[in-house]
């Protein structure tokens, strides 16, 4: 079905347009919204409330526009909003241990949790130590930079689709981008150098750089 | 989505490409959600999170003393006895399981329990009033194609607005959505809701609570006329649809936000890098709060001068949002000072509580909440820096603070300033750079 057909479906309240749009945007959604938030649970719930959200709204969507940017700037506002409230009310995060959160979680199905399980130790206290050094990397950025970090390096997104979904304009999209890759340069090149490849680790990624502007 | 390809890609670029990939792969798909998502939808169920959301709740009220919780459940019942007089709830559809009382119970209704009731099927009644509020019955209703929404209750502090409503009439009338809504006060200014929308995107259901910016200073503590005014309503019907409704529903009342305790600030401005910061004011609201139990906060007027011209407003408060949590998960912090601006991400906080800097909650500038601040798509009507150079900010914290005795810190390590319309260079603002300071004030809380 194409996506404009099952929008349409979903604008006079048939819900078989949900399938098509959740099998196509599903993923990238959850993914999305668990690198802005670094929590697995709050991003399937962003995700499922994004689709339902979806729904609901269905009918403001203007058909000539692309479905994309409209969907992944509801999730990520979500995602914003979820976090803005969370600070607000000082809610904290239990540290659980990775492997029993997603043992546990929903998602996970049995092949992928048996994988987990049976993941060489070693391996697996690898990647998690890496993304809990990322997470904690990203977790220095403003919600704002680190999503338009997200934004252009995990979905691939242009600066026009970026803007898009972070609702600014393309200079102010720019300028978080500019200044979260700074950051989370030296961020990692403080704490978690390990985290990078040899060559990234010193200052002459400033002179790569500018030879790559030129 | 198009590849971007309008920015130049270096190693670091690509490594953070590949950094993110590995990481996000994590997180599978749900072969259930289309299931879910369904069942959602035709349950009519309010609720927009999990179960298992609720339990991050026990750790917050643990830092805050199992005592206080107590203390507010027992005077919520006797309050709700008390006010209702025994008066049999009304009935929500979909809720009364024991699992939902159960979890409305434990549950001291916090703004965001409230809004994301963690449990499927909604609360069973009023979970709202159970704090020992302030809130006052407002009762006024107004009906637009034949919907009509009723204020139940406001609440209003130097931290928040609140407001207890519900939808009634149409075909169900089980679910609604108030994408627009807004306050209106006497002056003109319009307070757009912060729960509803985009980016809080919940389908209220029932008696619903509405959290707008907070009145200024000088409308605290007198009776302030506010209206209510909605032009969209969306809502479920029986075909399983979600048809907006367009209206005009706007509901004129009146209410007196709580005082509180406002102090004067005297310390001299500081002036680091060309930036001069001025904190003026600190206005702390009572704990107890109003309608979502929120334990009091603090809103801190500063200004700050020395600003570029057609700097846009909303770029001025980028802080770091970082946050380090204990290793048992109850501790919670900003990043441990090792973040200079000098990177990019300066950022602002609060020493109050020992051991525990807090992060702003809510920062508006120019009297606007920053999230609001854009309502038009059109950048050249977007609100800049004037001539003066000069932008006021509030800074929200939320906490029990205590007047009378002691101080809090307030500290900003830098402040990121550029200037669009200055012209670009490598698509970045010319004049982009970090003011450093840093500016730290040590706030006395009690008159000078």
């Amino acid at each position: 079905m194409e996506e404009v057909d099952a929008i349409r479906l979903c604008q006079r309240g048939d819900m078989d347009g949900l399938e098509p749009l959740i099998e196509r945007y599903q993923a990238r959604a959850l993914q999305l919204t668990y690198l802005l938030t670094g929590d697995l649970s709050l991003a399937e719930d962003i995700t499922q409330d994004s689709f339902v959200l979806v729904f609901r709204r269905s009918q403001q969507f203007d058909l000539a526009r692309p479905f994309g940017p409209w969907f992944f700037r509801i999730a990520t506002n979500m995602a914003r909003e979820r976090l803005r409230s969370r600070r607000r009310l000082r809610e904290v995060t239990l540290d659980s241990d990775l492997l029993g959160e997603q043992a546990n979680t929903p998602t996970m199905d049995d092949g992928a949790a048996r994988r987990l399980l049976t993941l060489d130790p070693a391996t697996y206290a690898e990647q998690a130590e890496e993304r809990a050094a990322l997470f904690a990397a990203l977790d220095a950025l403003t919600q704002k930079q680190r999503e338009a970090i997200i934004l252009r390096y995990y979905l691939g997104c242009n600066d026009q689709e970026c803007a898009a979904i972070a609702g600014c304009r393309e200079g102010a999209f720019r300028v978080r981008l500019h200044g979260g890759l700074q950051a989370l340069k030296q961020v990692l090149r403080k704490r978690y150098p390990w985290l990078l490849p040899a060559g990234l680790s010193t200052d002459s990624l400033e002179a790569q750089r500018n030879v790559a502007v030129e | 989505m198009s590849q971007s390809n309008d920015f130049p890609h270096d190693p670091f670029e690509e490594h953070v490409t590949d950094l993110l990939s590995r990481t996000a792969r994590v997180a599978r798909p749900n072969p259930a959600l289309g299931q879910q998502v369904r069942q959602r939808l035709t349950n009519d169920s309010r609720s927009l999170s999990q179960p298992r959301s609720a339990a991050r709740f026990w750790p917050i009220m643990t830092q805050f003393g199992s005592i206080a919780v107590a203390t507010l459940i027992v005077g919520a019942v006797v309050a709700v006895l008390l006010t209702q007089g025994g008066k049999a709830p009304r009935h929500i559809v979909g809720a009364g399981t024991g699992p939902v009382a159960n979890a409305t119970a434990t549950s001291a209704p916090m703004h965001d329990q409230a809004c994301n009731d963690p449990t499927p099927g909604g609360p069973t009644h009023y979970p709202y009033t159970l704090p020992p509020d302030h809130s006052v019955v407002i009762n006024k209703s107004a009906t637009s194609n034949g919907l009509r929404i009723t204020l139940d209750r406001a609440y209003a502090d130097a931290t928040q607005t609140v407001i207890l409503l519900h939808v009634t009439g149409g075909a169900t009338a089980a679910h609604y959505d108030l994408p627009n809504m807004f306050l209106t006060d006497a002056s003109g200014k319009q307070y757009p809701s912060i729960s509803n929308g985009d980016a809080d995107s919940l389908g209220y259901r029932g008696d619903s609570i509405a959290l707008f910016p907070p009145l200024p200073q000088s409308e605290l503590g007198a009776p302030q006329r506010l209206n209510f005014t909605s032009g969209q309503l969306t809502q479920s019907a029986s075909t399983g649809a979600w048809p907006t409704v367009t209206g005009a529903w706007s509901i004129p009342f009146t209410i007196t936000p709580v005082a509180g305790t406002t102090i004067t600030v005297t310390l001299p401005a500081q002036t680091h890098d060309g930036l001069t910061i001025q904190v003026e004011s600190v206005d702390i609201a009572p704990a107890g709060g109003g309608l979502d139990g929120l334990n009091g906060g603090a809103r801190i007027h500063v200004r700050i001068s020395g600003l570029p011209q057609k700097m846009v407003l909303t770029d001025l408060p980028e802080f770091s949002t970082a946050f380090w949590e204990g290793p048992s998960g109850g501790g919670w912090s900003s990043s441990p000072g090792t973040m200079p601006g000098a990177m990019g991400c300066p950022e602002l906080d609060l020493q109050y509580f020992p051991g525990q800097p807090l992060l702003p909650g809510i920062i508006e500038v120019n009297g606007d909440d920053v999230l609001s601040l854009h309502t038009s798509e059109d950048p050249t009507t977007w609100p800049k820096v004037g001539p003066s150079g000069t932008a006021d900010m509030d800074v929200l914290f939320y906490g029990p603070f205590k007047t009378g005795s002691g101080s809090m810190t307030l500290t900003f390590d830098g402040i990121r300033i550029s200037t669009p319309e200055s012209g670009m260079v490598n698509g970045l603002p010319k004049d982009l750079r970090v003011a450093h300071g840093p500016w730290i004030f040590d706030i006395p809380l009690q008159q000078p």
